[in-house]
Parts: C-alpha cells; structure tokens; sequence
C-alpha cells in the first residue's frame, strides 16, 4: 500500500498558503493604501473648493453644511468599501488555501 | 495485540498511521469545507446594471435641480422608487451583502446627505438649487455610485 508523507504534505500545504496569503494581503494592503491617499486628497481639494465658495457667497451656509457632512457620508462609503473588498478577498484566501491543501494532498497521496 | 480501546481491529501494523493520516485528511477537508461558507455574495450582474444606471439617471436629475422641483416631480419620485427597488434586492441576497446594503441605504436615505438627502433638501426648499450646490453634490453622487460598484466588481 502506498504511504502517505505527511511531512512533506505539511510543508507543501505551508508554503502554498503563505504565497496564497501574502498575495492576497499584499494586493489588499497596496490597494488600500492608494485609496486611502487618493480619498484623502480629493476630500480636501473638494473641502478647499466648498470653503471659497462659501466666502464668495456661491454657496449659502445650509448648502455648505450639506456639502460637509455628504463629504462625511462619503467617508463611511469608503470604509464599506474596505471592509467589502477585504470580506471578497478573505474569500479568495479562503478558496486559495482550499486549492492548496488539494493540490497537496492529490500529488503526495 | 490489541491496544487499547477502540483499537480492537487494528492491529500495530506499519499500516495502522496510513489509515490515521486518512482521517485526518479527511477530517481536515471537513474542516475547511464546513468553514468554507462565504463572507460575500457573488458578483452580480443585475446589481451592477442597477448601479451604472442608476448613477446615469441621478446625475441627470441632478443637472436639472437648477429647477424647482416641482417641474420633475414625476422623475423624482421615479428616481425614489428605483433606488428603493435597489436597495430591497440587495436586502434580498441576505446577510452576506450587508455591506452592498449598507451603500445603497446611506446613499438612498434620505435623513443622510447624499442623493436621498438631496432629493428631500430640493423638496423641501421648493425652488432650484444653486449651480455651485449642484456641481458638489454631483461630485459625491459620482463617488458615491463609484464606491457601490467597485465592492460589486471586487466580489468573486
């Protein structure tokens, strides 16, 4: 009957799963980052705009108050997004360490 | 020999940790697949349409609020009911689109600041909104719908 190394399966299984997870971590980690950035840019260029508007009297108060607290609406928008693409990419991790443990398994069975 | 309980019919052959290896192959495929269950729902193609025409359709209602908005009553109620639509069918996917729901909701409510605060503000005010307003509010309605269909796009 032919053995089983379970070693080797370990090892195998170690490996895949710390390429699955680093790839998928490092794509995330980058990603949010730059995202994070570019937010934080456009809010102010956006902020700066409103504001001189408000002085010049282009926009009133009301609307000015409006336009921040959206800005704030957009902030929580964004966050969701984080917290929708890192649930999708726990999925991937997921189904990426599933494909190891298979693939290992079926090459040292 | 036996040894001990439950080992009455294995015997110490150099066999008996190939067939221990096998259930823990299979109790660890177990495992994975029982803790397997999705975090997301799956992309859909539906909820994508929903939201690039939706952002089409707002952004044009949006560019017409230098009017009063009893001029495009009918329109804004339309807007309103699809928006609800969208945010019921996502509400319908259950649980693991709580997110997705959480967008639509913030950005179709009207107690918030965005497209559903908008339409409630253009209402309530009864008159056109300035130029300058309307481009701000087009800005985050545009970042808005961008941010729904991005989680949508990155779902498996």
């Amino acid at each position: 009957m032919a053995t089983f190394n379970f070693d080797q399966f370990l090892e195998a299984v170690r490996a895949g799963v710390v390429d699955v997870a680093k790839t998928e971590a490092l794509d995330f980690w980058q990603d949010a980052k730059s995202d994070g950035e570019a937010f934080l840019e456009s809010t102010k260029k956006d902020l700066l705009v409103w504001t001189q508007q408000l002085a010049d009297g282009l926009l009133s108060t009301d609307e000015f108050e409006f336009l921040v607290k959206g800005q704030k609406d957009l902030a929580t928008m964004e966050a969701l997004t984080r917290a929708g693409v890192g649930a999708a990419k726990i999925d991937a991790v997921r189904t990426g360490v599933m494909n190891v443990v298979l693939t290992a398994a079926l090459t040292k069975l | 020999m036996p040894v001990g309980r439950g080992c009455d019919k294995i015997s110490r052959s150099p066999n008996s940790h190939v067939f221990s290896l096998r259930r823990t192959l299979i109790g660890l495929f177990l495992m994975i697949l029982v803790a397997g269950c999705a975090t997301v729902a799956p992309k859909d193609p539906v909820s994508l349409q929903n939201a690039i025409g939706l952002k089409a359709e707002s952004l044009a209602l949006l560019g017409k609020a230098i009017d009063p908005p009893d001029a495009h009553a009918p329109e804004i109620q339309g807007l309103r009911q699809k928006l609800q639509a969208a945010v019921a069918y996502e509400k319908s996917k259950g649980d693991v689109n709580s997110i997705s729901v959480e967008q639509w909701d913030l950005l179709s409510n009207p107690n918030e600041n965005l497209l559903g605060g908008f339409l409630r503000k253009w209402e309530a005010d009864g008159k056109g909104q300035s130029p300058a307003f309307i481009d701000g509010v087009k800005k985050l309605v545009t970042k808005a719908f961008d941010q729904i269909i991005k989680v949508e796009n990155e779902k498996p």
